[in-house]
């Protein structure tokens, strides 16, 4: 069995092909191509295949990851779409919840809705919340409505209706007035793409999957002639949002739900290594040229979130999005990355991002004309970065330019030494990581000190180990090949899908039958959405349900477990959820009655991943390979640091920081005090409090 | 007084930890809100938290809260630590108050107050401030003929000693407020939240080895301050002049008269000749008032920094004793947002030629359109409602207005998915309103039609609804600015007839209930608005061929 995983970046297509019987890794990167983006794809296949000197017939699967639906968003690049709705409704993607995401900002801006007003057409019925039929859907409306958007060029159709997550039928009946009308207009209906109440969010989503909908066919069409062309004859899986894959199908009928595939994947790919290493509670913590990313993975599963936004009027502000209420990995971004630019504030003190210097023309020791001091400018002063050796030395640093950068808006304004700026700059972002951080494992009721942190990303590695110390984390996780993380992610993801019914009720008034057909539904729903070539027998079913105690305002996701049925089942969510809740809170109220809003089934099936080689053929010893000067973050004073060639690090060989290992895509700083080693696998760990460790 | 510290803090530590105070305030906040169980604090934010250090002056407030409820915090906590002087207050003491006096305008925004100790000795203080879904006396209304009449007043009293609840104060509570378990449980979430503030506070001086916040505090408060004052000094100095009538309950009028004095590096607004304080609940008291013009001067100000003491010290404001924005007890204050709403408007109109890039037209959503409801469902449920539904922002100097956006409090709607299953009726509209923005070179933001109908038979309510309904500029529309042009007038109709705001009224089922929310007021001459944007409205159907014709002078073709 021959798995390929491939992830279309901003700048890089990314590959890795794991072969199965032979614990066998292969890497390869090319330029993404963002005009026709299987080209890339079909470019790293070719030299894949090539370099082994067979076919694309070999291979078994590929799971492919893609920021096309993204893109199509961000650069409003997604089809002329229409949307059909109840009467009285049409604005409601305009009114929105009304409410402004900074308060003091009189100049805000809110995203443009990807429907027009005048392609937002109203239809005569009306449903109860109950899903009672309170008027009869008038299809003479829907006709009507149809003939406009036909007449005005929509090339795809969502349909949302009052209270469609309750009772679809409206909704599926507008779908055969317009397959009636116009066969092959895409449809999308909001009872199938998010059947959860709450108006907003349902038409946001579902407007969105429209929108998508005819850009990701024709390419998944091109992508699939493309692999066929190589002779590839497997199965094609897509990576989803939620950490999981499905089908092409899946994907062409909800390219919605691929809108964020890549950073759940490398977070999955992250927490792999990690669970190889035995540390089941991870933190995994992404930083690249802009934005670094955190998540919690536990037990090798991604936390999850239904609470998402996408092409952001201002990047970091919660609320300028447009909604997405799709399930997605639970992370934060923060504005901090090697590209961050760090600037003197009006108050006199040194704040770090959140706006980047971005690849052009980059940090100032990039030598491109960026005159702004950057993190990795801060990075390379403090001798972290080598200037010879960056990205395997295909690019030189230029570290005067660094130092004339951070002297001139840092340290010459601030009256302190270029060190004192560099060290400010670097110590600023980590700061402001482990304080999104903290407040993001806290409020899962987690702890940060009770995790390991994974480090990938170009940066991630740099700045992981203090950043473990300011959040009290002792181990430090950098897996091999962390440059592909994603890619890689995509080969050790389970294929899932996750179903969700909105039933809003009181827990005393769920019967254990009501509880069942639920669940019966919700299964259906799953063994027709997963790929058909999925073992049925194998697939694992959790169930959750989403509640609160009645008139509080925010939902708790309390999982149920499976094997309950019965009076049991009922008498068990209590308990569930006062554990669930206890957690994130500290404390329960048994004398209040909880509501139920929410149902949700969530299918998977783990795909066998292969034992992974960690051979490195160049390994001897502790692979030493100098010492250079550094800035010790621990010790706050200069130290000579031992630098280490990760390739050449054997496995099992102790090095004592302060360290510096270096390898093409990144480089580990490993403080004074702490010890690292290579594990089996090729993973690199850093213990930063050994001499505690032992003590346990 | 404590004793005087030396330490000094470089520029990068000083960074760090101002931000860790913002996220401090961010966490209180965020602790409140999803242990609330009101509808008022989770969804709409009415709710205002605040830390400050050992001489009671502020270090951060929560950004997106209420204005009304954030701003007030500093005047209640110096009241508290007036009654309650410092070296009365020990460990796990917390002060319980809700003067509206004192605080943020009514019995209902109770405020609770943990001072915060390390090794022995005060370290600052953390205070919460939470809108009660109830506090006794007459339900939601304008009718109060004074204070006495509004519920609960509660003394200045210590609400824990030493950690232990004082049952007293609880008792006195739970026995005059409907929904006690509500608001017991909001008051616990206060609790929670104030100790989280303090869990974090002490955390920092442990990391620096600091007997107090002092030497965060004193750098913070003084860039602040100095930052502050330079950027007023960046705006024309003069007197600037706002008059402007607002309607009130009644059919009757209030006015409202505006002072901005921008100085070489303090602004003061001063309310001076506005009207006395009216019969109707809508009064506010001063601390409320300069609440909501701190806020809108600080919108003006645009500063990179948070709010916090530094900033305060250059603004100040004044009102009469006994006008409607500086009312004397015991004046009934339950609906002061009628009234207080409307100030960050009067200060935008007033610094209109001072600041023309920084303000905006008037907005249609002051004051606030509310929707409450009590009553029984036809299963015998009982239901209480709250919706905010929100006219159109003001345009600005380089774009239009944000249509249907909360200003200047920040509450967000209800679903109408939620609502209907909550409340036995229907929403049968909420959508832009045609011809609702104030026509301008930019255009106001769109205002909303409102409309609610309550189901018969099954579905339908049993018996009465208990409702009231706030709204307001029925006739006095939000003006334009800068040229530009008014947006139209506030309706409200109950059961087809054309009523105004703030009164109870009985609905039964088949009752429909239709709001009109203005739009926002225009900026610059209609006359030169770009054709195509004008066009475009036309397309979508924001504007009817003859409001394009009539306010932007527009023929198609």
């Amino acid at each position: 069995m021959i798995t390929l995983g491939s992830d279309i970046g901003g700048t890089f297509t990314d590959f890795v092909e794991v072969d199965e019987a032979t614990g066998r890794v292969e890497v390869y990167k090319c330029l993404t191509t963002p005009d026709d983006p299987s080209r890339a794809i079909d470019e790293g296949v070719r030299a894949l295949c090539e370099r082994q000197q067979r076919s694309a017939a070999a291979i078994d699967a590929m799971v492919h990851g893609t920021t096309l639906v993204i893109n199509a968003v961000i650069e409003r690049k997604g089809a002329r779409t229409g949307l059909i709705t109840t009467r009285g409704f049409r604005d409601v993607l305009e009114i929105g919840r009304e409410k402004r995401f900074d308060a003091y900002d009189l100049q805000i801006e809110f995203p443009v809705p990807l429907v027009p007003r005048y392609l937002r057409m109203e239809v005569d019925e009306r449903l109860h919340a109950s899903g009672q039929v309170l008027v009869a859907l008038d299809e003479a409306s829907v006709k009507a409505a149809v003939s406009v958007l036909v007449a005005e060029g929509c090339e795809s159709i969502a349909v949302c209706l009052l209270h469609a997550y309750r009772n679809p039928a409206h909704e599926q009946q507008v779908r055969a007035v317009i397959a009636r009308m116009a066969p092959d207009l895409p449809v999308s209906l909001s009872s199938e793409v998010l059947p959860e109440q709450k108006e907003y969010e349902r038409t946001t989503t579902t407007t969105l999957n429209a929108y998508a909908k005819p850009v990701a066919s024709r390419y998944l069409a091109r992508l699939e002639d493309r692999v066929a062309a190589q002779g590839f004859a497997g199965e094609l899986l897509m990576m989803l949002s939620n950490g999981g894959i499905n089908s092409v199908a899946f994907a062409r009928e909800f390219p919605v739900q691929v809108i964020e595939s890549g950073p759940a994947a490398g977070t999955l790919g992250a927490a792999y290594f990690a669970r190889l290493a035995q540390l089941d509670k991870v933190l995994a913590f992404d930083m690249g040229g802009t934005t670094a990313k955190l998540g919690l993975v536990e037990q090798g599963r991604a936390l999850r979130t239904n609470d998402f936004e996408v092409a952001h009027v201002h990047r970091f502000k919660r609320g300028s999005g447009i909604p997405v209420r799709i399930s997605v990995v639970d992370l934060i971004e923060i504005g901090a990355g090697g590209g961050s630019i760090a600037r003197r504030t009006p108050v006199g003190t040194l704040q770090v991002g959140p706006e980047s210097a971005s690849a052009v023309p980059g940090p100032a020791c990039y030598g491109q004309g960026g005159q702004h001091p950057t993190v990795s400018d801060a990075d390379l002063v403090l001798g972290y970065l080598d200037a010879d050796h960056f990205l395997g030395g295909r690019m030189k640093l230029d570290r005067d330019a660094a130092v004339r950068a951070l002297e001139a808006e840092i340290a010459g304004p601030l009256g302190i030494s270029v060190e004192q700026a560099a060290y400010g700059v670097h110590a600023i972002v980590n700061e402001n990581m482990a304080s999104a951080a903290k407040s993001y494992v806290s409020e899962r009721g987690e702890n940060p000190k009770s995790c390991a942190l994974v480090a990938f990303g170009g940066a991630g590695p740099v700045h992981a180990c203090d950043l473990a110390l300011r959040l009290g984390i002792d181990t430090v996780l950098i897996p091999p090949r962390a440059g592909v993380a994603a890619a890689f992610g995509m080969i050790v993801a389970p294929v899932t899908y996750d179903a969700v019914r909105s039933h809003r009720l009181l827990l005393r008034d769920l019967t254990s039958a009501l509880l069942e057909s639920i669940r019966v539904e919700m299964a259906g729903e799953c063994r027709e959405r997963l790929p058909k070539t999925v073992d049925f027998g194998a697939v694992v079913y959790e169930l959750s349900v989403d509640m609160r105690y009645l008139g509080q305002g925010y939902d708790v996701g309390v999982p149920l477990a499976a094997e309950l049925s019965g009076p049991q089942a009922i008498e068990s969510i209590r308990a569930a959820f006062e554990h669930v809740y206890g957690r994130l809170y500290g404390r329960v109220y048994p004398h209040l009655l909880l509501e139920i809003m929410n149902f949700r089934l969530s299918a998977s099936v783990q795909r066998h991943v292969a034992d992974l080689s960690g051979a490195r053929p160049n390994a001897d010893g502790d692979g030493r390979s100098g010492t250079r000067q550094a800035f010790c973050p621990r010790a706050r004073a200069w130290l000579p640091f031992s630098v280490h060639r990760r390739d050449r690090i054997a496995t099992g060989a102790m090095l004592s920081g302060p360290a510096i290992i270096e390898e093409n895509e990144s480089t580990t700083v490993v403080p004074g005090g702490a010890r690292a080693t290579v594990d089996a696998h090729g993973s690199l760990i850093v213990s930063l409090n050994p001499q505690a460790a032992q003590a346990k | 007084m404590d004793t005087v510290q030396t330490q000094t803090i470089d520029p990068i530590t000083l960074e760090m930890l101002w931000r860790r105070l913002v996220s401090i305030v961010g966490e209180l906040g965020s602790t409140l809100r999803r242990t609330s169980f009101s509808p008022v604090v989770r969804d709409i934010g009415d709710y205002g938290c605040g830390i400050f250090d050992a001489q009671a002056r502020l270090l951060a407030q929560t950004p997106d809260s209420t204005p009304g409820l954030c701003g007030p915090l500093g005047s209640m906590l110096r009241h508290m630590i007036e009654v309650h002087p410092p070296h009365t207050l020990e460990p796990g003491d917390m002060v319980i108050a809700n003067d509206p006096w004192r605080g943020s305008g009514h019995h209902n925004d109770v405020s609770i107050m943990l001072p915060v100790f390390h090794e022995g000795a005060m370290a600052g203080y953390v205070v919460t401030c939470c809108h009660h879904v109830d506090i006794g006396g007459r339900r939601a209304t304008t009718e109060s003929l004074d204070n006495y009449e509004e519920g609960l007043r509660i003394p200045t009293l210590k609400f824990y000693r030493r950690g232990e609840i004082n049952r007293d104060v609880l008792g006195f509570i739970e026995l005059n407020v409907r929904s006690h378990e509500t608001v017991i449980g909001d008051l616990a979430a206060q609790v929670a939240a104030c100790h989280v503030g303090a869990e974090r506070m002490r955390d920092i001086c442990v990391e620096m080895g600091w007997a107090n916040l002092q030497p965060l505090a004193d750098p913070i408060i003084e860039r602040s301050e100095a930052l502050t004052r330079a950027e007023i000094g960046r705006l024309p100095m003069g007197v600037y002049r706002h008059e402007a009538k607002i309607d009130m309950v009644g059919g009757e009028t209030l006015v409202i008269c505006t002072a901005v004095t921008i100085g070489a590096d303090e602004i003061t607004v001063d309310y001076t000749g506005s009207s006395p304080q009216v019969k109707p609940a809508i009064n506010c008291t001063l601390t409320y008032s300069s609440a909501y013009t701190v806020f809108a001067v600080v919108c003006v100000l645009n500063l990179p920094i948070a709010v916090n003491e530094g900033v305060l010290r250059a603004i100040k404001v004044k009102a009469e004793e006994g006008s409607v924005l500086n009312c004397r007890f015991p004046a009934p204050v339950f609906g002061r947002t009628a009234v207080g709403n409307y100030l960050p408007d009067m200060v935008l109109q007033a610094m209109a030629t001072a600041a023309p890039e920084r303000v905006c037209g008037g907005a249609g959503a002051t004051p606030m359109w509310g929707q409450y409801m009590f009553g029984k469902r036809a299963d015998g449920a009982d239901f209480s409602h709250f919706n905010v539904a929100s006219g159109g922002l003001g345009a600005r100097a380089a774009r239009d207005g944000i249509s249907c956006l909360a200003f200047p409090y920040n509450v967000g709607n209800t679903p109408a998915e939620v609502i209907e299953s909550e409340v036995p009726l229907i929403v049968e509209e909420r959508s832009l309103w045609t011809d609702s923005a104030g026509p301008g070179r930019f255009r106001g933001g769109l205002g909303q039609n409102y409309v609610l109908r309550f189901l018969d038979g099954e579905l339908g309510p049993r018996g009465d609804v208990l409702a009231s309904f706030r709204g307001g500029r029925f006739i006095y529309p939000p003006s334009g600015i800068a040229g530009g042009a008014a947006s139209p007038k506030g309706f409200l109709s109950i059961r087809g007839t054309p009523d105004d705001a703030g009164r109870h009224v009985m609905l039964r089922a088949g009752d429909r209930i239709v709001s009109r929310i203005p739009g926002g007021g225009g900026y610059g001459d209609p006359k030169t608005r770009d054709r195509a944007a004008v066009a475009e409205d036309l397309r979508n159907g924001l504007i009817t061929a003859a409001h394009a014709a009539e306010a932007y002078g527009y023929t198609a073709g």
